[in-house]
């Protein structure tokens, strides 16, 4: 399964955020996308997720059944701030994201246990959870509606290392079968998660091949091409 | 001094210019007229200047005279042959309850928050200089609408001198002891939320108080004699002098100023606008309970289900309260028609006539605009980033649920006040045609469901907000401003329950029906996060 995104452009005003981004995003792997304050990585995710309406160019899928055009159910969209039902305590929440998506309510606490949220949290308002616990909750949403394409954007921030450890560990678990694009301003994180870095620099996506480099070098060249003086 | 003064004056300024451009670049047709760099462009921004020295100038006199011209009223109404002396009486106590409402030094604006702990200004220069800019407004604003007042109740032009000074003691005065007290406070330690409310309480208390004793005294014929002004102008004199010192010399302006900016609503990363504020207390009125009444309902019925069960705070509860204040006004006006034959039929009269009164009646008591605020910020701002929230079929199905349950909890009290007035008819002699109990009852539950309506309507089809709960839609303010315009003025008007009952059930009707199909049509284009 391959995302191609081809053209795609959008602006603010007379501000031209995204001018061409052109890349094609390949299944089982995760790709981190690094930009400067302000590049447009949530303007991207916002196109691709269709929260905003696109200037031009188009993004599609390729399956096996050939190409189409990228649907709802095909993207699951992740946003930094995590933003959940507050009225809801997590398993009405959970019921109610199950039954929508047709799925079957009689065994939620496994879900719960997969994510490990403690058995004394699943009954509690989401109105009094922690910016983590919230985005855990938003995280496993994601993963139960199990879309194509995940776009995470700087997810693992709010959480403390040993969630974020385990948070890692899942995604790398399920990126076999979806291809996952994830927004940080961490280069370690990065590093350390992802298959492939893009670069994202006035308006233009480019990739960053690891080639032969060492660490180091590789860093050196993502620093470069961030500061706008990649290779041509 | 007098160059912090101008800075802040000018930093002020600016930040009013700019929100004055960002309200313009909100407007559906003005926002293509002005680009985005018009925050760059210095002639809009010596536009602006002048535009706000032009509004200190005014606002130097206006709210003065508004405020002068309302008490001269109440008391023309209130105590004819008197006037004179009620309105002495009346200043008096009034400009005491303003003393602590209207302390210009222990504002906590956003403007002062910034000039003071975000840049750095020196708190004493900041303070001082503003609180003199301010007091200089009370000299120069008062003193010519005092001497005119004075003028207009025959009192000599020593009269409006003297009110103008009160003014200016008073402020000192006061506003000295709350500079003592903040000090205090600022130095052991800051004040509990909870003694906080309890002081806010006690500072309205005092002031309704006041407004008694101003317009009520004179009824008594308790009027203080002249020497009383003059031992009590006196003695404020000698009060404000040490307390101007106190003000001009005290050193503490750094410390209560940071405990005083905290209210400042910048000042929290987490609440940067007003609207982040209200959000956090539109979550504070979530209620928990439990779930065992909507366990059978499933999907979207469940999720709406749960959301009025959980803001019950904001339905049930006003609306049981609206049910037992009417009931009690209901056996009120019943006893005093028992008693009082003018009443009675004064009431009969109103009943048959003053249909359109009830128009406002149902505008203030409808729960329709905290309910879709609190459908805003506790719910949709959150779900609307989800995209299956957002297909067409989802936003028209939740919309349908939300009515149903918002309509049916509004006609609770809406049904109690319209029986009451049938009930009421019925005692004040009733009347020659029989459909007017059936008019009072059919239009005052139908503008029930209007408002219903026109809620749910305006929020679906002009959702303002944008996922940082900044307002990116000026048409809804707006409207609901128009909304409270038209029920504001319908109060007023003297027209027969039979005419005004068919009018609007008809009017009603076809609102609802245009309304609905709009929603239809748009709502899954318009109802979306800005």
């Amino acid at each position: 399964m391959i995302l191609h995104v081809e053209h795609l452009a959008k602006h603010f005003d007379k501000k031209q955020v995204l001018k061409d981004i052109t890349f094609d995003f390949k299944q089982g792997n995760i790709y981190g996308l690094l930009g400067r304050n302000g590049a447009g990585k949530t303007t991207l995710f916002n196109c691709l997720n269709e929260d905003i309406k696109i200037d031009g160019g188009s993004f599609e899928i390729e399956d096996e059944k050939g190409r189409r055009p990228m649907s709802g159910p095909d993207v699951g969209y992740v946003l930094s701030v995590p933003v959940v039902p507050e009225f809801l305590t997590a398993r009405e929440f959970l019921k109610f994201f199950l039954e929508i998506n047709h799925l079957s309510t009689g065994n939620i606490d496994h879900y719960f246990d997969f994510m490990r949220i403690e058995e004394e949290d699943r009954d509690r308002l989401l109105k009094d959870f922690s910016h983590g616990m919230k985005n855990k909750m938003q995280m496993l949403v994601n993963f139960i509606a199990d879309p194509a394409v995940l776009l995470l954007d700087e997810p693992l921030t709010s959480f403390d290392v040993v969630v974020a450890e385990e948070m890692k560990q899942m995604l790398r678990q399920i990126k076999k079968d979806h291809i996952i694009i994830f927004s940080t301003h961490i280069m370690e994180l990065a590093l350390d998660l992802c298959d492939e870095i893009v670069v994202l620099n006035q308006g233009v996506l480019e990739a960053v091949p690891k080639e032969h480099l060492d660490q180091q070098e590789f860093k050196d060249r993502i620093i470069e091409t961030l500061r706008g003086g990649g290779d041509d | 001094m007098i160059k912090a003064f101008l800075i802040s004056f000018r930093l002020r300024n600016t930040y009013k210019a700019n929100g004055f451009i960002y309200f313009l670049r909100q407007l559906p047709l003005v926002k293509k007229l002005i680009p985005a760099k018009a925050y760059k462009s210095r002639g809009l921004k010596r536009l602006a200047n002048v535009v706000a020295w032009i509004r200190e100038f005014v606002t130097a006199f206006l709210w003065k005279g508004i405020y002068l011209l309302i008490v001269f009223g109440i008391v023309l109404s209130m105590h004819e042959g008197a006037e004179a002396s009620a309105f002495l009486n009346a200043f008096f106590f009034l400009t005491l309850a303003g003393g602590f409402l209207n302390t210009q030094l222990f504002d906590p604006t956003n403007d002062k928050y910034y000039a003071i702990i975000l840049m750095g200004m020196n708190a004493k220069d900041y303070t001082v200089s503003n609180y003199i800019y301010f007091l200089i407004k009370v000299i120069v604003g008062f003193l010519p609408l005092t001497c005119l007042f004075a003028f207009l109740l025959d009192l000599g032009p020593l009269w409006g001198v003297g009110m103008m000074l009160y003014v200016l003691f008073v402020k000192l005065v006061f506003a000295a002891f709350i500079l003592w007290d903040d000090v205090k406070d600022s130095k052991l330690g800051t004040v509990s939320s909870e003694e906080e409310k309890r002081m806010a309480v006690l500072v309205w208390i005092a002031a309704a108080l006041l407004c008694v004793l101003g317009f009520g005294l004179p009824y008594t014929g308790l009027v203080f004699p002249v020497w009383v002004y003059g031992l009590i102008l006196g003695l404020l004199f000698l009060m404000s002098v040490p307390s101007a010192i106190y003000i001009f010399l005290c050193r503490d302006y750094q410390r209560v100023c940071r405990e005083l900016l905290k209210k400042a609503p910048a000042f929290s990363s987490q609440a940067t606008s007003q609207n982040q504020l209200v959000q956090t207390q539109t979550l504070k009125r979530i209620e928990y309970t439990k779930d065992d009444v909507q366990t059978k309902k499933q999907g979207y019925a469940y999720f709406n289900a749960l959301f009025f069960a959980r803001h019950r705070k904001i339905l049930v509860k006003p609306a049981r309260r609206i049910c037992v204040v009417s009931v009690i006004l209901f056996a009120a006006m019943a006893v005093a028609c028992r008693l009082n034959r003018d009443f009675y039929e004064a009431s009969n009269e109103m009943l048959l006539n003053m249909l359109p009164f009830f128009l406002f009646v149902m505008y203030l008591i409808h729960p329709g605009r905290s309910m879709t605020q609190a459908m805003f910020m506790n719910c949709d701002h959150s779900m609307l980033s989800y995209r299956f929230y957002r297909q067409p079929r989802v936003i028209l199905s939740l919309f349908v649920e939300r009515l149903k349950s918002l309509t049916l909890i509004s006609l609770i009290p809406a049904g109690c006040i319209a029986a009451e007035m049938a009930a009421l008819l019925a005692i004040t002699g009733g009347t020659q045609t029989p459909v007017n109990y059936v008019l009072i009852i059919v239009t005052i539950l139908m503008m029930s469901v209007f408002f219903s309506v026109h809620y749910m309507v305006l929020y679906y089809l002009l959702q303002p907000y944008n996922i940082q709960l900044e307002s990116r839609n000026a048409a809804y303010g707006i409207a609901n401003w128009l909304t409270y315009l038209v029920c504001y003025m319908a109060m007023s008007r003297r027209v027969p329950t039979m005419i005004f009952g068919t009018a609007m059930t008809g009017f009603c009707i076809l609102y609802i029906v245009i309304a609905l199909i709009l929603v239809y049509r748009m709502a899954p284009k318009t109802f979306k996060l800005r």
